[in-house]
């Protein structure tokens, strides 16, 4: 039995506190140029990557940026939000049995193929531990999917 | 003497000088005359060697025609060689020699001298034939064979005298006497042509005797000469063998000498074996002791492998702990470097806590500033249609994207595959690796595959460049600092109640 300090916060103020340090990185960011840098790496990366795989077309870089917008306001909301929220990404391999996996095809079997999306999991305290709980599964494709 | 009353006369004007020589057949009747070259085939003779008249003649004359046989077999006896080398060499000597030219005049003066047929009127037979060559008679010597035979005959004449009974007995008729004269006449010069025929051959026998007298001669020079050649031959080899003499001397005294240094060797050589006996009782003692040197060498060289084995074995060791020492010097050098680098970071460190200090000051500021209240902005719903609205926004274009037409033609080339494959290399291990072994080199197959492909790459950088960091576009030193503080605050509010 672990005793507790004095001063010691409990988990709704830790969450608290992790919240203030999100805003206080949000505010702290909003002068620097490291969010631009971030998102033309994103965007050159997943543009050259989508460009590589499809014929050119001028609709990928506004659905490269679409998807950076989108994604960069769901993060930045995630780290303000007086929660704590982790992604995942499944390996190539695993056991979809032994993780919380989205398995689009329920008539796919097999280990994971390929993860199509990542999953997000919120960090709850269920009887004195942190837990994850799933927000979003991540999306997988599995072996039989493709035999 | 008249010619009439001379018989002698008579006959050798009915056979002239030339005719006298010729030779009579030995087997013919008497008064038969035959031709020299008949005879000289009869007998062999080689023309060239025709007789020489003889030198001085003198013949004893026979009544018996049988009793001149001796005088001739005795010439022949003379005249053929001995078998008695003494009787050969008297027989090289000048008996019947070949006379030069003046004797053979001389002999021929002679003939008309002293060489006449001693045919006296009234007797019946010549007693002697006396035959001399050189002024000698064929009688003189008294081993010569002829002049046996010569005496023999004469004895034989001697015992058979011839009496003239009409000169003895007065009461022969004169007639009758005369013609037995007659009878005995002819009947002698038969005689007489046997015994000319016969000197001829003995003449004949003696010039072949004095060619070869000569070819003897000339032999004999030669003889001499290599007698001459011989008594010098013996002279040098009596000299060689005097100087053999004084060698024989000569090592005759060195045999001495090696007799005597030979009885000094054997006494130096019974020295010698007593040392040699001493020697060999010290060589077998040597020998034990080197036996015993040898075991004592043997356990050394066994106690030397048994080191040698251990020292190879420290050396290993002694390799192994160098390098060891050698990897753990590489460490303390890293450690070192490490060293300065967390000396260096410490320092960053304190700086970065001095900031952080300010910025919290500073923090504590904008929150006290800041009017709106720590509270949950949204519900999890909220996220959650978010988060499906992206991933549906991503999977509706990508589907959308991969269904037109110039994607269903389109193919990627391998360049472009690899430059995907560089690019998120970084960002995962084993999905990245199936990616680059497998999948990426099946897309073309169909257009779900490519569907797949592009949301798994699409999420992979979601993941790795947005979501995964504490907060979006802040410094990777600082956002792991920031997580690290998350994680360690919501571990110490898990045990607050």
């Amino acid at each position: 039995m672990r005793t507790r300090l004095i001063g010691e916060p409990d988990f709704s103020k830790a969450l608290i506190i992790r919240q203030a340090m999100g805003r206080a990185a949000m505010s702290m960011m909003e002068d620097t140029t490291g969010p631009r840098e971030r998102l033309r790496h994103f965007t050159d990366t997943v543009g050259s990557i989508v460009g590589k795989l499809l014929p050119q077309n001028g609709s990928v870089p506004q659905f490269v940026g679409k998807i950076a917008e989108m994604a960069i306001s769901l993060a930045n909301d995630l780290t303000v939000e007086q929660m704590v929220f982790r992604s995942s990404f499944v390996d190539h391999g695993t056991d979809p049995k032994q993780v919380a996996v989205d398995v689009v095809d329920e008539r796919q079997t097999g280990r994971v193929l390929l993860c199509t999306f990542p999953g997000f999991w919120r960090l709850v305290r269920v009887d004195g531990r942190v837990q994850q709980m799933a927000l979003r599964r991540p999306s997988v494709e599995l072996h039989s999917a493709f035999e | 003497m008249k010619e009439s009353q001379d018989p002698s006369n008579r006959l050798l004007k009915h056979h002239p000088p030339g005719k006298r020589r010729g030779i009579f057949n030995r087997s013919s009747k008497p008064g038969v005359l035959h031709d020299d070259k008949h005879s000289n085939k009869d007998r062999n003779i080689p023309p060239s060697a025709t007789p020489k008249p003889p030198a001085t003649m003198t013949l004893a004359l026979t009544r018996n025609p049988d009793d001149a046989q001796p005088v001739r077999r005795s010439i022949d006896n003379a005249a053929r060689p001995q078998s008695n080398p003494k009787d050969k060499r008297e027989k090289n000597e000048p008996l019947l020699s070949t006379a030069p030219d003046q004797q053979r005049n001389n002999s021929r003066e002679g003939d008309q001298e002293n060489g006449k047929l001693n045919l006296f009127p009234g007797q019946a037979a010549i007693s002697h034939i006396n035959i001399t060559v050189h002024g000698k008679t064929a009688c003189e010597g008294p081993d010569n064979a002829i002049q046996q035979e010569m005496m023999v005959e004469k004895s034989n004449t001697e015992e058979l005298p011839i009496k003239d009974d009409a000169v003895d007995n007065p009461d022969v008729d004169p007639e009758q006497a005369s013609l037995d004269i007659g009878g005995n006449i002819a009947r002698l010069e038969c005689e007489l042509q046997g015994k000319c025929k016969e000197v001829d051959n003995l003449l004949n026998l003696n010039h072949q005797k004095e060619t070869e007298i000569l070819e003897l001669k000339k032999e004999v020079a030669s003889l001499g000469k290599e007698v001459l050649a011989m008594h010098e031959s013996i002279k040098s080899q009596d000299n060689l063998i005097e100087e053999k003499e004084s060698q024989r001397r000569a090592l005759q005294q060195d045999l001495h000498q090696v007799k005597s240094n030979s009885s000094c060797l054997r006494n130096e050589m019974e020295t010698l074996k007593a040392r040699s006996l001493t020697q060999e009782r010290l060589l077998s003692d040597f020998q034990a002791t080197l036996e015993q040197r040898d075991l004592a060498i043997a356990c050394l060289k066994s106690s030397h492998d048994g080191h040698k084995t251990e020292i190879a074995t420290l050396n290993q060791r002694i390799q192994q702990s160098n390098a060891k020492i050698k990897e753990q010097e590489k460490d303390i050098e890293t450690y070192k470097q490490t060293f300065e680098e967390l000396k260096d970071y410490i320092v960053e460190r304190e700086k970065q806590i001095n900031q952080l200090s300010e910025n919290n000051e500073y923090l504590s500021n904008v929150i006290s500033e800041t009017k709106k209240p720590l509270a949950q902005n949204h519900v999890d719903s909220y996220y959650l249609d978010r988060i499906d609205a992206l991933n549906h926004f991503i999977s509706s274009h990508v589907a959308e994207m991969c269904k037109w037409e110039a994607s269903r033609t389109f193919r990627p080339s391998d360049a472009g595959l690899k430059e995907v494959l560089r690019l998120v290399g970084p960002l995962g291990k084993s999905d990245v690796a199936y990616l680059r072994n497998t999948f990426i080199w099946t897309l073309n197959k169909d257009s779900r595959r490519r569907i797949v492909a592009l949301r798994f790459l699409i999420g992979l950088c979601l993941h790795k460049f947005i979501f995964e960091k504490f907060a979006f576009g802040i410094e990777t030193v600082r956002g792991e600092i920031l997580r690290q503080t998350e994680d360690a605050i919501l571990q110490i509010g898990m045990y607050s109640t």
